[in-house]
């Protein structure tokens, strides 16, 4: 082979090219001595991850309604709740998209209205994301596929935000699904993978904004594989026989097992590429992915952090710059293929685009317009926009453009943490498994590439440095990060499978993925089940309400049926605008209560029951019975110092001391600023009769408060949240 | 529905799938799971039965219970090990075959999931909250028949009520076949309900059973569309009131917006013309019994069916003590059973039958006479309702009742009896019997209990019509259109009534059921009054007291009480004579050995006059019936002196 345009010497692509057929024919022996086995082996795994299916249908749909509402699930229950009632407004993207409301909808009018419910959507999500690697399974191989599977499974992040009522889990569904078809499309292009395509694109945006994340990823890597086939296409050609890859034929016999009535002879043909251009691909393959994913992070920071705030540079022209960038490397080389007279039309992602024909991206468009319309318009019942500020347009433009600018937009406010690396950190704290994997089979795709691998890590990288880079960093937005890392780990545990040389090193890998999974599922099983909303997790965000809220809902409830029984009337429940959610979805069935501005100071009148934040607490004085005062605890949250507060490096050991701790008993640290878990606190007052009254009927102690954790080292002191709050 | 509920039904599936090698009956796997959700449930009932007599209904039971049942069926597990595997893998491969593959699962898998969806929908709008914090009640089924249900489940499960007196009269025993609600009370330990506990028992029974059904007319039926068509008449039977009160009347009138709010039901007038309700709305869910005897009925009778041959005696003693414990779950098919067996035995004999009879005498004869009420209700008489309500004796009325009440299923069944003669020779003719009797006798007291026989008729005779219209459907246009008009004379009725009760808005449901005054009183009662202690109050259709405490009465509904032979008249006067005249209560309480007597808007409203309540006969109440322990929301409770008066 020569070097061409590539700049490689003779000499050195022969000597790999040796290296390169040496491998070939180890795994090709491999391949034939392992043959017999292989489909036992599969069907082991097979099994394997029928057992993982059901492990993944019990922990995902099992005591959904175990956690206190978060603010957001509230939010997501109670539009699905109006759109049950017709009551919906139709799309605002401060709420993201509709479908999930039209899907939980449908779940609560077959199975009634109920925390867990309100859950399905995302379990159900969840469960699928478990399961759909095993599409891949090809690609990621016979550890790989398992391994990657019970990442998944046992992933505590994966776990907890399928038992999240927000849209993350399902929209993190249509992503992966979206990524294999786009995929299968580049790979073996049918007719209807325009079809398929833009349906799953429009359904994405139908439920979230980040799908332009999405498309971003996705789009870069489209373009690199562009420009990538043009180099490939001419040293194939010019060996001569590349556009005709040799094939081993090999007969296999699959007999369909049932009642012995049926047998198929599958006659497979098995590729073996014997291009001397191998090494070149994989040269050209490693370096496209390098500078590409390297261009991505340049251009991320040449943007900046605060992305929104880019008067003198908007972000979307610097993306711009980037995708031009990527566009004329692309365009150069394809000048490079047409030179040398490469055939285009044979280049695998030119053909993947035509093989549709023209009518089938007409159709596709033409059926994702459709969905589009239906899903923004409460399926053509209102075109109407919400009347929203957010949201001014009708429904159909609101749902093309002003969900992309709000959420630009709102990058500049750099809502949630304002770290860069908070992200790194929660995989760190988390999913040290699956990152240590990730690593490796980063590697594995580096030192050999392949589409498939290129694509993956494509995607994990891609996500990691966009999702760093967004102003709005949120622990629900882990997941998109984490599933490509989790299908990368995968490909790592394969990879070390294969090179695995001695019985001490295989059974090493082992061990490390023993410990791992049962760190994993430990991990999983208390952040999600036993201390499932506790804010000492950095799974829980500022939104999550304690168990008080729940307390509060249910006593109410039945205080209300007291009062009707003893009084002859409702209770009157006035809950201030800043601590309504989630009572919203808790008191849906309330007779009257009612979202009110309270302002301190006085009592709103005819009111029993009375919900204020601490700054709105209001004062009586020492002989006023009317009102009996409880202190309260709305929502908590812990935002640490991911350095423990540690300002030199001789305090090395209690950065050590301090995560191990969290690490071992979930023990927050106080960083020096305060920063223990905390509380938006409050009071709840309540008339002096109806007080009396839940006193006598309920079992004590009246009023119940919730179970909380208690913390026994640095923030002991603080583990009254009412008084680190200066309540 | 919470994860020990899923597990505790997956327990009680897989014991029955490996009761169901007990036989030497070749079945598919899926088969296997159906008839398991329906074998599973009797075993698991009585297990726990037994163990909750020593345990008490707690978690300790149901886990000690489905232990029980595992170590009962591991050594059959053990044994057909390898055809349990075989199975499984034949159900993977089948599964990817077409829809018109006769061994295809696909369409049974389609019925479970359309009766999935049905039943669970249906059963959401069972009970809902209403505004004062009570409860609403999404259809008639449950506003009627499950107040008692709830009282029997509600027994059971907070009053461990395993000595089996009859919570709805005190002294009495629990002479019902109570089965199915010791089923329900049995979810209640882990974690559901009480309304719950019902749901969740009847979602499991009411999917299976189209299932069954349609795995038992399959093999009877020539082919699989005969078998669909079977379960599709069977479960929208419900006469033809619909083609004239529907078509002619309510469709006209409201156009086709009368879907979303249908004004009545089609199968049902208040026993006025209609005696033959939906075998789903009238049966099924109201009756719960039949969650377990039609589909017991079906398995059976197929058993019998695949057996004819081979003459197995261990398929024969399955059958056996099958049927022998069916009184304690529905003593109807337990006849039934008994009737088709006795039958069958007589037109192929064989000295393998007494393996049949012999568990199925021996162990159903003593519970059913056991069952049987101390009041002889029974009377002989003619042409049923002919004569009664508004039906008149002419032979008009004559036809027009079957008319109304069955169509032509009747005919339709008549004639598939002849055209599979060469099939089952003189086999189906015992299921006329249950056309006959309700023509000649009155057995339940009361002339509307003789539907119970007619629908077994339909449900047995339903492989007959099937079989009837699928033929049609294979020939000519005309026979295809002749067909189609007869599956709509035969399902319209039926369908709309099952469509109210799925849709759930119809009026005038969901209705007021328990107010929050009675869900506070009923939850006080569970928590606060010992589990026997015995209770005077209003006999009205539900009262919290025994349908929330479980607590038992004086007297339960009167309707009821006739129809388990009990002495509802005299209960009825001595409440009356307890609340309007408080001065004479002592012998009463003496009588009943009351413990507490409620005084609430019930009994108010129907024990006291208008004068009496403005007088305030509060007064007398606390001087005559005890120390008031309770005073929330118009309800006053009195602890009598205890037994002793």
């Amino acid at each position: 082979m020569t070097s061409g345009g590539i700049g490689y010497s003779k000499r050195r692509v022969e000597v790999a090219s040796l290296r390169t057929k040496k491998l070939l024919r180890k795994s090709n022996d491999r391949e034939l001595e392992t043959e017999p086995d292989s489909s036992e082996a599969w069907k082991r795994a097979g099994q394997l991850v029928v057992l993982m299916f059901l492990v993944a249908v019990i922990s995902r749909l099992s005591y959904l309604g175990l956690r206190a509402f978060h603010h957001d699930e509230s939010l997501d229950a109670w539009f699905s709740l109006q759109y049950l009632d017709g009551t919906f407004k139709g799309y605002d993207q401060v709420y993201h998209g509709p479908l999930r409301f039209y899907i939980t909808a449908a779940f609560f009018w077959l199975f009634g209205q109920s925390d867990s419910i309100a859950r399905i959507l995302p379990a159900v999500s969840g469960i699928a994301v478990v399961l759909f690697p095993w599409v891949w399974r090809r690609n990621l191989g016979i550890i790989g596929t398992p391994v990657t599977i019970a990442l998944l499974l046992t992933s505590p992040t994966m776990l907890y935000f399928s038992r999240f009522g927000r849209e993350d889990s399902l929209f993190l569904l249509l992503t992966f699904l979206t990524v294999i078809a786009f995929i299968s499309f580049l790979t073996k292009p049918r007719s209807w993978h325009p079809v398929a395509l833009l349906v799953l694109l429009v359904l994405s945006l139908a439920v979230k904004e980040s799908v332009f994340l999405t498309v971003f990823i996705l789009g870069s890597f489209g373009i690199i594989t562009i420009g990538q086939d043009f180099l490939l296409a001419p040293v194939g050609q010019l060996q001569g026989s590349a556009r005709k890859p040799r094939y081993k034929t090999l007969n296999r016999e699959v007999r369909i097992e049932g009642i012995a009535r049926r047998t198929i002879t599958v006659r497979s043909r098995v590729s073996h590429n014997t291009n001397e251009g191998l090494v070149s691909e994989e040269i050209i393959r490693r370096w496209f992915f390098i500078a590409g994913i390297g261009l991505m992070a340049a251009a991320f920071l040449w943007i900046g952090t605060n992305p929104g705030q880019q008067e003198n540079g908007p972000t979307i022209i610097k993306l711009g710059i980037y995708g031009a960038t990527l566009a004329c490397a692309a365009l150069v080389c394809g000048f490079i293929a047409i030179r040398r007279g490469a055939h285009l039309p044979q280049l695998p992602v030119l053909r993947a685009f035509s093989t549709p024909r023209l009518g089938g991206w007409i159709l596709g468009i033409a059926v994702a317009a459709i969905v589009f319309v239906a899903l923004f318009t409460q399926f053509f019942q209102q075109f109407d926009g919400p009347g929203a500020v957010t949201a001014p347009y009708g429904a159909i433009r609101n749902g093309l453009v002003s969900g992309f600018e709000y959420w630009l937009g709102e990058q500049a406010t750099v809502r949630g943490d304002s770290r860069w690396q908070y992200y790194l950190v929660l995989l760190l704290a988390y999913e040290w498994v699956i990152l240590g994997l990730a690593l490796v089979g980063l590697v594995s795709v580096i030192r050999k590439p392949n589409f498939f691998g290129q694509a993956i890590a494509w995607w994990a990288c891609g996500s990691l440095i966009v999702y760093s880079w967004a102003g709005e960093r949120m622990p629900w937005l882990l997941v998109h990060i984490l599933l490509p890392i989790v299908i990368l780990a995968g490909l790592g545990g394969q990879s070390v499978w294969d090179r695995r040389k001695r019985r001490g090193a295989t059974i090493c890998f082992g061990l490390f993925l023993i410990f791992g999974f049962v760190y994993a599922s430990t991990t999983s099983i208390y952040s999600s089940y036993f201390r499932g909303g506790e804010p000492q997790e950095l799974f829980v965000q500022a939104g999550q309400a304690t168990p008080e809220v729940v307390e509060w809902a249910e006593q109410l409830e039945s205080l209300d049926r007291i009062s009707v029984a003893h009084f002859g009337r409702h209770l009157e429940v006035k809950i201030d605008s800043d601590v309504y959610w989630p009572y919203g979805w808790y008191l849906r069935d309330f007779h009257s209560s009612s979202y009110a501005v309270i302002e301190n100071g006085s009592f709103p009148s005819g009111a029993d029951v009375i919900f204020v934040p601490h700054w709105d607490r209001i004062t009586s004085n020492d002989d006023d019975v009317t009102y009996i005062e409880i202190p309260y605890e709305h929502r908590w949250w812990w935002v640490p110092e991911f350095d423990t507060g540690i300002s030199a490096s001789n305090q090395f050991g209690d950065f050590i001391s301090a995560w191990s701790d969290w690490i071992w008993n979930r023990e927050p640290w106080d960083s020096g600023s305060g920063r223990c878990p905390a509380s938006l606190s409050g009071s709840v007052y309540i008339r002096t009769e109806i007080y009396e009254l839940g006193e006598r009927y309920f079992e004590p102690p009246f009023p119940r408060r919730g179970e909380k954790p208690e913390y026994e080292k640095s923030c002991q002191k603080v583990s009254n949240f009412l008084v680190s709050n200066g309540y | 529905m919470n994860l020990l509920v899923v597990l505790f039904i997956l327990a009680l599936i897989s014991i029955g799938f490996s009761l169901t090698f007990a036989t030497n009956i070749s079945l598919r796997l899926e088969e296997r799971v159906c008839f398991g959700v329906v074998i599973g449930s009797i075993v698991v009932s009585l297990l726990g039965f037994v163990a909750a007599s020593l345990l008490g209904v707690n978690g300790i039971m149901v886990l000690m219970t489905i232990a029980l049942g595992f170590v009962m069926v591991s050594p059959i597990i053990y044994r057909n090990r390898r055809a349990i595997k075989l199975e499984a893998k034949s159900f993977r491969t089948r599964t990817s075959y077409s829809w018109k593959d006769k061994d295809s699962p696909r369409p049974l898998i389609a019925i479970l999931l359309l009766s999935s969806v049905v039943t669970i929908r249906i059963l959401q709008n069972a009970f809902q909250a209403s505004e004062d914090g009570g409860i609403t009640a999404g259809h008639l089924s449950v506003y009627g028949d499950w107040s008692a249900h709830l009282a029997y489940v509600a027994s059971f499960a907070y009053a461990d009520n395993f000595s089996l007196g009859l919570p709805t009269a005190s002294g009495e025993t629990f002479a019902y076949h109570f089965g199915v609600d010791w089923f329900s009370a049995m979810f209640i330990p882990l974690g559901s309900g009480l309304l719950g506990s019902l749901e969740v028992s009847t979602a499991v029974l009411a999917i299976a059973f189209p299932a069954v059904m349609f795995i038992v007319c399959e093999r009877l039926c020539s082919n699989r569309a005969a078998a669909g068509i079977s379960v599709g008449v069977f479960l929208t039977a419900g006469g033809t009131g619909a083609l004239y009160r529907f078509f002619i009347e309510d469709l006209p009138n409201e156009g086709p917006s009368i879907l979303t709010n249908l004004p009545r039901s089609y199968a049902f007038d208040g026993f006025d013309r209609n005696w033959v309700d939906n075998p789903v709305t009238g049966f099924l869910y109201p009756q719960r019994p039949t969650l377990i005897g039609f589909s017991s009925t079906l398995i059976i009778v197929l058993l019998f069916w695949l057996n004819r041959e081979n003459r197995d005696k261990k398929t024969y003693f399955f059958t056996g003590v099958f049927t022998g414990l069916l009184p304690v779950f529905h003593v109807f098919a337990f006849g039934a059973v008994l009737l088709i067996g006795g039958c069958w035995l007589v037109l192929n004999r064989s000295r393998s039958w007494l393996y049949f009879l012999v568990p199925s005498l021996g162990l159903g004869l003593p519970v059913l006479i056991w069952q049987l009420p101390e009041r002889d209700g029974s009377e002989w008489h003619t042409l049923w309702m002919l004569g009664k309500s508004s039906w008149e004796r002419t032979p008009l009325d004559f036809f027009s009742f079957w008319f109304l009440n069955t169509g032509l299923f009747i005919p339709v069944a008549l004639s598939g009896t002849v055209l599979t003669f060469k099939k089952f020779g003189f086999r189906f003719m015992p299921i006329y019997a249950f056309l006959i009797i309700p023509n000649i006798a009155i057995w339940h007291f009361w002339p509307g209990n003789n539907a119970k026989y007619v629908i077994f008729f339909l449900l047995l005779a339903s492989p007959l019509v099937g079989e009837v219209l699928s033929r049609l459907f294979a020939r000519t246009v005309t026979a295809k259109i002749l067909a189609t008009l007869l599956i709509i004379s035969l399902s319209t009725s039926g369908m709309l009534d099952i469509w109210r009760a799925f849709e759930g808005n119809s009026g005038p449901y969901p209705a007021n059921y328990l107010s929050g005054k009675d869900v506070l009183v009923g939850e006080w009662a569970r928590e606060n009054t010992e589990q026997k202690a015995v209770f005077a109050s209003a006999n009205n259709n539900v009262h919290p007291i025994r349908a929330l405490a479980g607590r038992t009465v004086v007297s339960g509904a009167p309707g009821r009480l006739n129809d388990l032979g009990v002495d509802w008249y005299t209960r009825d006067q001595d409440l009356r004579t307890l609340y309007m005249n408080p001065n004479g209560a002592d012998q009463i309480i003496r009588r009943y050995q009351i413990d507490y007597i409620v005084v609430g808007p019930y009994e108010l409203s129907m024990y006291t006059p208008q004068s009496a309540r403005e007088e305030d006969i509060g007064y007398s109440y606390s001087d005559n019936f005890g120390e008031l322990v309770y005073d929330i929301g118009g309800y006053r409770i009195f602890e009598t002196q205890g037994r002793s008066g």
